[in-house]
């Protein structure tokens, strides 16, 4: 076996890149932190340049292969047709075998914190989690950093190594500055990646990114987003909160049945409470269908003004 | 032997082909519903059951009840369920009815609280129906109590249990009977009979056993009242099978004509399980429809005298 | 493991009253393996009760704690001192563990934030069943390891009941028969002639009929 191993076979598929950038485009984690290295083209000059011998294999390295939340679209979006999900593979698994340190956007247990109750194990929808020797152990391979784990965690001891925003704290501290900036805010919108992103990127990105009525943040999967998320939410002050999410069947990771059935109780609680449940809403929405998105969200905006501020005294 | 108090227990004694029928107490305090269905049955059956708190729905208390049916010169079989009643309250009930002259008994278990009108009620189930077999036996043959001490007397009881074919797991409804024997049943009221070959097949494992020669058993027929009632039962009874072939029937007839299909259908059931070796009796339930019983009785020829 | 669920959040607040203040105590122990009382569960309830009372135009404070085990005094010690500068314990531990609080808890209101519903075991993810009874007089050995007295909803010692149906219990909501799951374990050891063996009356008197249990063990005093 070569240096780099099954990594070798890919240095012609490589050349086929011709850099086009439009990868980027589709790419949650890029998208977040802007940096070429974080976009799959980034990734893919740098598996060049460790076939090439200009990079040396580093954690660093091994790091960035990682993270990846595993929606393909850089795949389908390449011009050139390189397969990148499996060269990412061959790349993910020379670097575990070689033995970096490696976490990733995998998700990870705080093993002081793990009270064994093993319900991320059982409900993991990639059989990635298992329990060996006394501790909950991530397979790295197989895990897709959709982070369904994330919520099920009653001891809070799972985190998903670097969130590109989001993760419970980003998306909650995002909420934060949200409506401490903007006098006219009003709601968020957590929308499920897989179902809504592309139509958010292509249709109307800009208007609704500069919306300072509705925040509309990225959730990787919805079945990520807990009800702690959702009740921050409406304590800064938003008047609803929308949740997208993909159709069940299409959904790969059962989260949008889990979002539903936490949501769903969720709304019981708030009836209880006294708010009217219309203000939380969750709404399948397929993938690339843009319209239902916009539509969906600008239905819900024109609800929730009509319902108004969640205050002492008003409407609730 | 001594001469048996039961009447049931003498005409089963004697090699007659015995009839019962159940007569459900009302749920109010009103007397004369029981006096009445005690006018309808009486001189067509050997004895009447007395349905103890039936499905879970409170009624009128079946030891009560029978006293009433007896005063109008009913024999009864008293039932007790298991679900309502602790060792304690079900042996005070038994010296209770063997005081009033009540001397046959039927254990059961007792549906669950779940199907009557309080679901919210806490189960008893100290003891199950072959351990009440047991105790009940116990009294009359040992005079003692199931704690252990002396019966100033004992309670002079035919004593009787459930069984039903169609249950689940079949397997074990043979060796279900024979702990029942083994526990003192000494005769036996079968659920509901509408597939016969079902029955022929559990009888079939009774008798390979001996259990017929043990204990009396009488099958449980129900006339069906109507088309709706054999579909309620059909898919709403846990433990009821009721063939395809009866509901065709039931569907084939005309709605008004549908009663008569149905005395007609236990009728010609009855004449079948007569023709089984080790069916020792029949027991009818027409449930609120006491009226049909006579005729059943009478056009299945077994006019009692 | 005790299983347990939160409560309805309105007789929560209907308990709580006026209570200004209120310290949430979540337990380490089974509550959170079965999701019901850990540290997330403590945040989402505090952050129900916080919005709960701003839609009543109500302020609340509200403490936050999760314990190693409500079911012992060492483990309340710190947090009963905290609990001083509050009107109202809100436990999500189980029965027994609100309980302990309450004992230790002088002249401070305790509240369970749970309904505590069985001792069992996890079936499936996200699905928890009951399996013992605690009757303090273990029949296992006679029933092929399946408890008659959890799993016969009548807890027919000599079942099943004429309700058995393809493999179902008479009650419904797909809930097993105790007695159908007994005979196929007896079949499948090779045990099941001990079918026939008649169970005699239990004797409740090692279960709670008689009366509170205690449990003592004098080589650990």
């Amino acid at each position: 076996m070569t240096r780099l191993a099954k990594l070798e076979q890919w240095k012609g598929t490589l050349n086929k890149c011709i850099r086009c950038g439009y990868c980027y485009e589709h790419c949650q984690i890029y998208k977040s932190s802007r940096w070429e290295i974080d976009s799959p083209r980034g990734k893919l000059i740098l598996l060049y340049g460790l076939l090439s011998g200009e990079v040396e294999p580093s954690d660093y390295v091994a790091n960035k292969l990682f993270e990846c939340f595993h929606c393909n679209r850089c795949q389908k979006a390449c011009s050139s047709g390189v397969p990148i999900q499996e060269v990412y593979a061959d790349a993910r698994e020379f670097f575990l075998e070689a033995g970096f340190d490696v976490v990733g956007t995998t998700s990870q247990t705080n093993h002081d914190l793990c009270a064994r109750c093993l319900n991320c194990v059982r409900m993991c929808p990639h059989e990635a989690r298992s329990f060996i020797d006394g501790k909950i152990v991530t397979d790295r391979l197989k895990c897709q950093s959709c982070g369904s784990c994330l919520d099920i965690c009653s001891e809070k001891a799972i985190t998903i190594g670097r969130g590109f925003g989001t993760n419970p704290d980003e998306l909650q501290q995002a909420v934060k500055s949200f409506f401490s900036q903007n006098r006219n805010a009003k709601a968020v919108v957590f929308s499920c990646s897989w179902s809504t992103y592309p139509g958010f990127q292509t249709a109307s990105f800009g208007e609704q990114e500069d919306d300072p009525e509705a925040l509309t943040l990225i959730t990787v999967c919805s079945g990520r987003l807990g009800a702690h998320t959702v009740l921050e939410t409406l304590l800064q002050g938003a008047w609803g909160v929308l949740i997208c999410c993909c159709p069940e069947k299409d959904c790969e990771h059962g989260g949008s049945r889990r979002a539903k059935a936490r949501i769903g109780t969720l709304l019981k609680t708030l009836e209880q409470i006294g708010i009217d449940p219309r203000r939380v809403q969750i709404s399948e929405v397929a993938q690339g269908n843009t319209k239902l998105f916009s539509d969906t969200r600008q239905r819900f905006m024109e609800e929730i003004r009509r319902l108004g501020p969640l205050q002492a005294g008003g409407s609730l | 032997m001594s001469p048996v108090k039961s009447n049931l227990q003498a005409v089963l004694q004697a090699g007659k082909f015995a009839v019962t029928a159940e007569a459900g107490p009302p749920r109010g305090v009103r007397p004369e519903v029981l006096r009445d269905k005690a006018r309808i049955l009486k001189g067509w059956v050997d004895a009447c059951n007395v349905t103890d708190n039936q499905t879970s729905v409170v009624r009128l208390c079946s030891l009560a009840a029978c006293k009433i049916l007896q005063d109008e010169g009913q024999e009864t079989v008293m039932q007790m369920v298991c679900r309502d009643r602790n060792r304690i309250a079900a042996q005070s009930d038994i010296l209770g009815a063997a005081a009033l002259g009540i001397h046959n008994l039927l254990c059961l278990s007792g549906d669950h609280q779940v199907f009557g009108d309080h679901p919210q009620a806490k189960n008893v189930f100290d003891i199950d129906s072959i351990q009440l077999l047991n105790i009940a036996t116990r009294m009359r043959d040992e005079s003692k109590f199931a704690g252990g001490k002396d019966i100033d007397g004992a309670p002079d009881l035919f004593i009787g249990a459930s069984a039903n074919p169609f249950a689940d797991p079949f397997k074990i409804q043979v060796p279900r009977l024979a702990k029942k024997v083994a526990a003192g049943a000494q005769f036996i009221q079968t659920q509901s009979i509408f597939d016969l070959e079902k029955f022929k097949e559990w009888m079939n494992g009774v008798r390979d056993r001996g259990l017929h020669e043990q204990t009396a058993i009488l099958a449980g027929i129900t006339p069906i009242k109507s088309l709706r009632m054999a579909e309620y039962m059909a898919t709403n009874v846990a433990g009821m099978d009721v063939p395809d072939a009866i509901l065709e029937r039931m569907r084939g007839v005309d709605k008004k004509e549908q009663k008569q299909e149905g005395i007609k259908i236990a009728v010609e059931t009855i004449q079948q399980l007569r023709e089984v070796e080790g069916v020792r009796g029949i027991h009818i339930m027409a449930i609120e429809w006491e009226e049909a019983v006579p005729e059943i009785v009478q056009q299945a020829g077994l006019v009692r005298g | 493991m005790i299983l347990a669920e939160l409560k309805p959040i309105e007789e929560i607040l209907s308990y709580l009253g006026g209570a200004e203040r209120v310290l949430l105590v979540g337990c380490h122990g089974c509550v959170t393996v079965c999701g019901a009382g850990g540290q997330k569960e403590v945040d989402l309830l505090a952050d129900t009760l916080e919005l709960a009372l701003k839609a009543r135009s109500q302020t609340i404070k509200i403490g936050k704690r999760t314990l190693e085990r409500q079911c012992d005094a060492e483990f309340l010690t710190e947090m009963l001192q905290e609990a001083k500068q509050f009107d109202v314990i809100l436990s999500l531990a189980c029965g027994a563990g609100v309980q302990l609080v309450a004992e230790k808890a002088g002249s401070l209101r305790v509240l369970p934030a749970l309904n505590t519903t069985s001792i069992g075991v996890a079936e499936q993810k996200g699905q928890w069943g009951e399996r013992c009874q605690a009757c303090g007089d273990c029949k296992l050995p006679l029933t092929g390891g399946i408890c008659p007295v959890t799993r016969c909803s009548k807890s027919l010692l000599n079942g099943p009941c004429g309700g058995s149906s393809q493999g179902l219990c008479e009650i419904g909501n797909g809930t097993p028969c105790g007695w159908q799951l007994i005979i196929d374990r007896l079949e499948a050891t090779g045990c099941l002639d001990q079918y026939e063996t008649i169970l005699e009356p239990a004797d409740w008197s090692s279960a709670r009929d008689g009366g509170p249990r205690k449990l003592i063990r004098e080589d650990l005093k």
